[in-house]
């Protein structure tokens, strides 16, 4: 039985555990969200387009948002007997691709981080490590033996946490 | 604005000639700023998703050459002009060969990027001048901003931005030569909100009205 990739596309998400390496890439203004139990080694990771799905009727039950996604990502691993005071959470993107004048800090990319750390810090669950903001697209690697979170970046070196 | 129906064949043939008009108009237009003989072909277009267009521009890992420019008018949302990355040094060689005389070294990357916006300036807008003839709609584009990254990660915003609505997007692949060189370049066209209705249905009116007759 040997360690499995699972590739994650846009919008997409997956609970598990096991030696799995959950892998998405081409994340620019989207965030990778990551969660790791570290007792069972089981993980839960999602690849979030928009930050509220309140903007978007069709999108309950889904992991194209960050409200959405990361209730599914918790009832998921607590499902599979995770606690929550277990939880600790890996976030990677909320790029700002291109350099406009008109976006400052508003882009979709922020507002994806700042809906995130809000919803995270409601559930008490503690950012262990981040790779965020910036200009550039970003892949990642979270390991589930491990809970490392690898996250690549073209020209430059990988960031790992 | 009613949801439109789904392209006919005879849209999709309606759409397929105006973008071919555009080609005949962008060959013209790149002939005077490379000031040299570029030979190019039909381009191909299709309509198609996200994902789909993605997979047909190439490795979703690798770095590519891309500039954005927001559609403002009748039609909304965005267009990008992508060229792989090992192409795009090519391209401004040749730009700056024929605007300068033989040179003997690379162009500086200012002047690569400088270059790509000008050749992506035009093909979008003789794109968009060509749905204006042939569609009647008022689009115009914004300055392009150039971006080197991968391809999904350029799109992701303009992809969640059409979400809800619509997963359209028009895949216009051109491909020409110039001196034997050889270049292939992408125009992805990602209307949003109702726009695509507004395009859908004009072809339809605009087909009826001017049509090009083939029996």
């Amino acid at each position: 039985m040997g360690s499995n990739r699972i590739r994650l596309g846009m919008g997409e998400g997956v609970v598990a555990s096991g030696p799995h390496v959950v892998s998405s890439t081409g994340i620019g203004s989207c965030v990778v969200v990551a969660l790791y139990d570290a007792r069972r080694k089981a993980g839960a990771m999602a690849h979030v387009m928009l930050p509220d799905s309140a903007a978007l009727r069709a999108s309950a039950g889904s992991y194209q948002c960050a409200d959405t996604a990361i209730n599914l990502l918790l009832a998921g691993l607590q499902y599979h007997g995770s606690l929550l005071q277990d939880l600790v959470a890996k976030i990677a993107g909320g790029a700002r691709m291109f350099s406009t004048y008109d976006v400052g800090t508003n882009g979709i990319g922020s507002q994806n981080i700042r809906r995130i750390k809000d919803i995270l810090q409601r559930n008490r669950i503690p950012l262990a490590g981040w790779d965020i903001d910036g200009q550039h697209g970003r892949s990642v690697d979270f390991d589930l033996a491990s809970g490392k979170l690898i996250v690549k970046t073209l020209g430059t070196t990988d960031k790992v946490f | 604005m009613d949801r439109a129906d789904p392209l006919s064949e005879e849209d999709l043939d309606y759409l397929v000639e105006l973008f071919n008009i555009g080609a005949g108009n962008a060959a013209t237009a790149l002939n005077q700023l490379l000031t040299c003989q570029v030979d190019m072909r039909l381009p191909g277009v299709s309509v198609t998703t996200a994902s789909l267009a993605t997979d047909a521009v190439g490795d979703s890992g690798a770095p590519v050459t891309c500039l954005r420019m927001k559609m403002v008018g009748d039609l909304t949302g965005y267009m990008f002009f992508v060229v792989a990355d090992d192409q795009n040094v090519k391209m401004a060689e040749l730009a700056e060969r024929s605007m300068l005389g033989p040179q003997g070294r690379s162009p500086e990357p200012e002047r690569v990027s400088g270059i790509l916006a000008e050749i992506g300036n035009i093909l979008a807008g003789v794109y968009l001048t060509a749905i204006h003839d042939f569609c009647k709609l008022q689009v115009s584009h914004s300055v392009p901003v150039l971006a080197v990254d991968m391809l999904q990660a350029l799109l992701d915003e303009a992809i969640a931005a059409q979400t809800e609505a619509t997963q359209t997007v028009l895949l216009v692949t051109n491909e020409f030569a110039v001196d034997r060189e050889h270049f292939r370049t992408y125009l992805l066209i990602f209307p949003t909100g109702d726009s695509i209705n507004a395009l859908v249905n004009s072809i339809k009116q605009a087909r009826e009205l001017y049509g090009f007759k083939q029996d």
